[in-house]
């Protein structure tokens, strides 16, 4: 019975704690009508072509991993109902907050600027160990009434590598 | 000896276990190049378009409005002129269009109340297809001259998602043509009308 409770203590002791990347904003959504037209409400004209987000609309952090560990996060995209001729992208605004001791995030590995969100992964930031709030922002273009009015929806997918 | 032996095989378990449990705890990291130990998380993006659907005329002229007089003949006994008397193609109509539920839309032209042709004369439109800057799929205009009357007819069908373009010389030209009607000459008289003509944009 010593050795049970022994061996009960131990596992407890051992929590497993993996590392998470975690996005703050779960849905970016914009709604789109008359006032949304590139000269609004005039008839005639088409919509804004691009839709952007506020700056630092995002955050993401990456926590749980130790302070010397590499990481990479990859971005891609996994359609729901959305048109070809609508492209996402996304791009980073800061390099966040590491941990005291962390080297955090690595910006001449990252890329800069927006890219365009794809079905396939593509490298996105790098870093070692924790760094809180990264600034996220996004942006879709293609937007027009050539394509019929609907609720159109695609999920950005973060995806953490141990590097 | 049989429950030291018992208790030696619980014992090896145990640790065992452990030893296991702690190896979970080490591979709980993700790994160089290691991708089954991946992690994830996401953010939806999300664009609700809503239906739109709005039209207006335009002119280069700085108004719609326009006036058609006719002149008297100069001579006795000679002619008002020959069809058509008059014509006006200042005006374009330009729509913006977006259907969500609908297949389609059509825009049609009538009189307004109140609004009436002098006698022995008719006015008559003709709608061209749309030109300038327009995209997606704009409307098909009704082939020929519409008689215009307090009776809506469609004049523009099978708009979809689509936009003309802004101000005159984009979207659909408005021909506008006075005829003196047929056996309408003795009809003919002195005066001036004013007549109010009205484009409503519909979901077919």
């Amino acid at each position: 019975m010593y050795i049970r409770h022994l061996f009960l203590l131990l596992s407890l002791s051992f929590s497993i704690q993996g590392q998470i990347v975690i996005s703050q904003m779960n849905t970016w959504s914009e709604d789109l009508d008359n006032s949304d037209l590139s000269i609004p409400d005039e008839a005639g004209a088409d919509l804004n072509p691009i839709l952007e987000s506020p700056s630092d609309f995002n955050q993401l952090s990456i926590i749980n991993i130790a302070e010397n560990r590499g990481w990479k996060i990859t971005v891609s995209k996994r359609d729901i109902n959305w048109p070809a001729s609508f492209i996402p992208y996304i791009q980073r605004n800061n390099n966040g907050t590491p941990c005291g001791s962390c080297t955090g995030l690595n910006s001449s590995s990252s890329v800069t600027g927006y890219i365009p969100v794809t079905n396939a992964e593509q490298n996105f930031i790098y870093g070692n160990g924790e760094v809180n709030n990264i600034g996220l922002q996004f942006r879709i273009e293609g937007i027009s009434l050539a394509v019929d009015a609907n609720n159109y929806q695609t999920e950005i997918i973060y995806t953490l590598y141990g590097d | 000896m049989t429950r030291f032996y018992l208790n030696s095989v619980s014992l090896a378990k145990s640790i065992l276990i452990l030893v296991l449990f702690v190896l979970c705890h080490y591979k709980s990291y993700a790994q160089p190049g290691n991708p089954q130990y991946s992690l994830s998380t996401s953010t939806l993006f999300e664009v609700d378009m809503h239906p739109i659907a709005i039209l207006d005329i335009e002119n280069s002229m700085g108004s719609t409005g326009f006036n058609f007089e006719i002149s008297l003949p100069s001579e006795s006994g000679a002619n008002f002129g020959e069809n058509p008397l008059l014509t006006n193609d200042d005006n374009w109509i330009n729509y913006s269009c977006a259907l969500r539920t609908a297949l389609s839309r059509h825009i049609s032209v009538n009189l307004s109340p109140g609004s009436e042709i002098p006698g022995g004369l008719e006015l008559r439109l003709q709608v061209s297809h749309a030109t300038g800057s327009a995209g997606g799929t704009p409307g098909t205009p009704a082939g020929g001259e519409v008689l215009l009357s307090a009776s809506p007819q469609e004049i523009i069908s099978g708009i979809q998602g689509s936009f003309t373009g802004n101000g005159p010389n984009k979207g659909h030209q408005l021909t506008y043509t006075l005829n003196i009607a047929e056996n309408g000459f003795g009809d003919l008289s002195s005066g001036s009308t004013q007549i109010n003509v009205i484009y409503t944009i519909m979901d077919n």
